[in-house]
């Protein structure tokens, strides 16, 4: 399950790389050198993108010339989009950090903040807290 | 008389107790115990509802004789009969209802969960790139954290949050977001918000789903501060919340305080007053009340007799000739 998934990723990368639509074959063919995969393999895994929504495709001669049906840029708008959206009672499926605030409530918060930090120099610094790596 | 008192303290616990508590300034001081306050409520009301409309069937008296012999593994009461009178249909009617409401609602609101949440895991399957363990980057400007429960859990942030947070604030927000995951809390909010779902003019209900997930919040906070600063997660706080137009200068002077995320922060920075033993103990102990209450309520009447019990029961007949009420 995990590994279609990646595999779906890696297909994914290919088809956005590409200038124009691509064929089966050719995704096939620049996946080869990192990793090399039966040509049905990689059919398979664009049928499932291609029934998901993410690519759409076209007959061309004998096979399907796939394109993505949405930018990389555009799939995570809109999904951040969804994220973002405080309509519905979101956050039994994911917990944010923190909601968007409002103008006037973040200038005032940011005015307490830097009164705190100018009061407590040694508290900014931040002695005990080692950076992580991600 | 005990129909009266059980009404009267689902009347009491689910109206009059969750606007008390919903004011109270101490839940921000001690989220944990708080949450747990309003779940053991929650569910103390759900169950001495049931029992109220139990004893619209059978006495008390009865019905605490029917939960001890189940307790006591002895079987089935002796003389199962057939519903009679308005009284005890409308007992049957009243306990089916909040059941079967309960029940589907749970379905719809876990159902809708998963769902979106298998959705969020597939597009951060192809959208995001880990740098990490559980951790994902998306590439997006605006400045976000947030985490998808499931599968081991995922903390997502985007490449804005990562250009605005220092590494020390980097280190709260993860630990924050960690926090969630580990805790479970997507979990805990779902209790309050099955019951919301299901009884959405309960006053009860509808507070605690507020209430938990702002309190959850505040737990996942205090467990950041381990691995950060009061000042630095306030800071870490305040960049993910900036909003778009902060970056211009902001026209509004209106002073708006009292959200949530004001006193999220202002709680951070702020020293928190010092809470005696005491009035831990009897917040602990209100807690423990609501959750042992139902059950001493159905035990007590016929806790007089317990001795008796198995000996007086004829033995037990097999399930199928019992109305299952």
């Amino acid at each position: 399950m995990e590994r279609l998934g990646d595999l779906e990723a890696e297909v994914m990368d290919q088809v956005w790389a590409a200038r124009g639509p691509v064929a089966v074959r050719g995704v096939r063919d620049a996946l080869h050198r990192t990793r090399p995969l039966a040509y049905t393999t990689v059919m398979t895994v664009m049928d499932r993108l291609f029934h998901k929504g993410w690519l759409v495709r076209e007959h061309v001669g004998r096979s399907y010339q796939y394109r993505p049906a949405l930018s990389r840029g555009e799939y995570t708008a809109r999904m951040m989009r969804d994220v973002l959206s405080t309509t519905d009672d979101r956050g039994l499926a994911l917990l944010h950090f923190v909601d968007t605030m409002d103008p006037a409530e973040y200038e005032a918060l940011q005015e307490a903040l830097r009164w705190h930090q100018s009061r407590t120099p040694r508290a900014a610094r931040s002695p005990r807290v080692e950076d992580e790596t991600l | 008389m005990s129909l009266a008192l059980l009404v009267a303290y689902v009347a009491v616990a689910g109206v009059l107790f969750p606007r008390q508590l919903a004011q109270a300034g101490w839940t921000s001081h001690a989220p944990r115990l708080a949450a747990g306050t309003w779940l053991a409520a929650a569910a103390s009301v759900v169950s001495v509802a049931l029992l109220a409309a139990a004893v619209l069937v059978a006495p008390l008296h009865t019905v605490g004789d029917v939960f001890v012999l189940l307790l006591q593994g002895c079987g089935w009461p002796p003389q199962p009969r057939a519903p009679a009178g308005p009284s005890e249909y409308a007992g049957l009617v009243i306990i089916s209802w909040m059941v079967g409401r309960t029940a589907y609602s749970g379905y719809v609101v876990c159902r809708a969960a998963r769902r979106e949440r298998r959705q969020h895991r597939c597009d951060l399957q192809l959208l995001g790139e880990p740098v990490g363990t559980g951790v994902v980057v998306l590439d997006h400007p605006q400045p976000s954290a947030f985490c998808v429960p499931g599968d081991g859990g995922h903390v997502v942030l985007t490449r804005g949050a990562l250009d605005v947070l220092s590494p020390a604030e980097l280190t709260a927000v993860l630990a924050h977001e960690r926090a969630h995951l580990s805790g479970r809390h997507h979990v805990i909010v779902l209790l309050p918000a099955i019951l919301a779902t299901a009884f959405p003019r309960m006053p009860l209900f509808t507070l605690a789903l507020s209430e938990v997930r702002r309190l959850v919040e505040l737990a996942a906070d205090d467990k950041a501060l381990r691995r950060a600063t009061p000042i630095t997660l306030a800071q870490a706080v305040l960049r993910l919340a900036a909003p778009a137009s902060a970056r211009h200068p902001a026209t509004s002077t209106l002073g708006a305080t009292g959200t949530a995320t004001t006193e999220r922060v202002l709680r951070l920075v702020a020293p928190q007053p010092r809470h005696t033993r005491l009035a831990l103990l009897s917040r602990l102990l209100v807690a423990a009340a609501f959750a042992a209450l139902p059950l001493a309520a159905v035990t007590l009447p016929a806790v007089t007799d317990l001795a008796y019990h198995c000996i007086e029961v004829t033995p037990s007949r097999p399930l199928a000739e019992v109305d299952l009420r």
